[in-house]
């Protein structure tokens, strides 16, 4: 401690004791960095894609009536593309009479249905219509083929084909939810449709 | 009565007040004067007053710094051509680049130039990395400039990354798409990582105009800002790094 009277006693400050002045450098210190976390986290907020009504979303399709105004061949196993989505919405009944050769008429298969993803679980190609053929998805790419439910039948692909899961509103509303997809059957799955793939005529190689 | 000669006219536009204020001190020819003038011109005090003597023997650096620098530049104005010609739309990108290369005055040679010097830029970073490592002129008291650097080989490279995709073609395409597979392997944030990148789902419009604002500005701007650090530091750590 000084002595020296001019002045005043100098003293230091106390030990464990912070100085006001310490303290709001500090409490500006902090402030300043809450901020810029917050405008941090706002930009990528800003920047992260609104998905809804998209891929990636939820996509509301129709009613099963909807759907047969615009494609009446839905209803005979046909699947109905919707490019939207990138997925083929399958009438399971109506698909599994189509399979076995029977003249189908399924108009509102209620949840019986199936959406697949069209991009090919072997490199991404997207998987064209329904093969009139053999009444399999036939990838033009590499030839990975696929029963109508999208099971693994032959090609280079790793699994059957990604699905998309689908609820049915109480208006009858097929919701599909694009954000939640889901990785094919494994190769070896048979609900049914086992025709032999050296059997059957294809339309690709 | 004696008509003004050119000798009066030289005198008289020395002495105006105009060319003093451009030219403050005399012309410098002594060492302390030649100093000054470097200091107080905005450009030239970009440079250093004393030089050391090895660091003008080119075999020591090879200059790579200061070339990865000009590339930066070389790209910065050719990408500043190439925007007046470019719309990043899924419909119009890939034309805009053909039109660039067949119907636009020079279009060839200003979009080979940022292509090639986007190429070597990622070539001279590389090196100039190499060699500060290889001299070990990340020490103390560098190794803040090392990290500095580090980030700005990431940005060379993200930049190359962004670029990649404006020409819109199947090789731009699917490069994106399999770099943002990448992503999903990210941890804790698998899909989301991915879908910030895209932008979506897939490789789209979202993804290009994203890409393209990136391309374009943020990564440019956050570079040169951090150029600036990295030059200010090397000039700190006692200019250009020497033999250890």
């Amino acid at each position: 401690m000084s002595t020296n009277l001019s002045y005043g006693p100098v003293t230091g400050q106390p030990a464990g004791e912070m100085s006001r002045r310490t303290f709001m450098r500090r409490m500006i210190g902090v402030g300043v960095g809450l901020l810029s976390l917050e405008f941090l986290g706002g930009t990528f907020a800003f920047l992260y894609p609104n998905l809804t009504g998209g891929l990636g979303g939820e996509i509301p399709i129709g009613s099963a009536s909807d759907i047969i105004s615009l494609f009446p061949d839905w209803a005979k196993g046909q699947p109905f593309s919707y490019p939207k989505g990138r997925l083929f919405l399958v009438n399971i009944p109506a698909g599994k009479a189509l399979v076995d050769g029977k003249e189908a008429n399924v108009p509102d298969p209620k949840a019986q249905v199936l959406a697949l993803y069209r991009k090919c679980p072997h490199l991404g190609c997207q998987i064209p219509p329904l093969c009139e053929k053999s009444h399999w998805f036939e990838c033009l790419c590499h030839g990975s083929k696929y029963t109508i439910l999208g099971e693994k039948r032959a090609g280079p692909a790793p699994r059957g084909m990604d699905r998309f899961p689908t609820t049915v509103g109480s208006d009858g509303q097929y919701v599909v939810n694009t954000g939640k997809k889901e990785t094919g059957p494994p190769i070896g799955t048979a609900t049914f449709d086992t025709r032999d793939t050296d059997k059957i005529p294809h339309c690709t190689g | 009565m004696s008509f003004p000669g050119p000798g009066d006219l030289y005198k008289s536009v020395k002495e105006s007040q105009i060319w003093r204020s451009f030219f403050r001190q005399p012309y410098p020819n002594t060492s302390r004067t030649r100093a000054l003038a470097v200091m107080n011109n905005v450009f030239l005090h970009l440079h250093p007053v004393r030089v050391k003597r090895h660091a003008v023997r080119y075999t020591y650096t090879f200059c790579l710094g200061g070339i990865s620098f000009f590339l930066f530049l070389v790209l910065t104005v050719t990408g500043l051509y190439l925007m007046f010609f470019y719309v990043p739309s899924v419909s119009r990108a890939y034309q805009d680049i053909l039109s660039i290369e067949n119907s636009v005055a020079f279009g060839t040679l200003v979009r080979n130039m940022h292509r090639w010097a986007a190429h070597l830029m990622v070539l001279t970073v590389f090196l100039h990395m190499i060699r500060v490592f290889y001299h070990g002129a990340y020490k103390p008291p560098r190794e803040f400039n090392w990290v500095v650097g580090v980030v700005l080989l990431l940005l060379t490279l993200l930049l190359s990354f962004t670029g990649y995709l404006l020409p819109w073609d199947q090789i731009a395409f699917w490069a994106i798409t399999v770099g943002s597979q990448m992503a999903t392997y990210a941890p804790l944030i698998p899909g989301e990582s991915s879908i910030f990148i895209l932008g979506g789902i897939e490789v789209g419009q979202n993804t290009l105009i994203r890409f393209y604002v990136f391309h374009v500005i943020a990564f440019p701007l956050i570079a040169a800002i951090f150029m600036i650090v990295h030059f200010w530091r090397v000039r700190k750590d006692g200019g250009i790094s020497g033999p250890v």
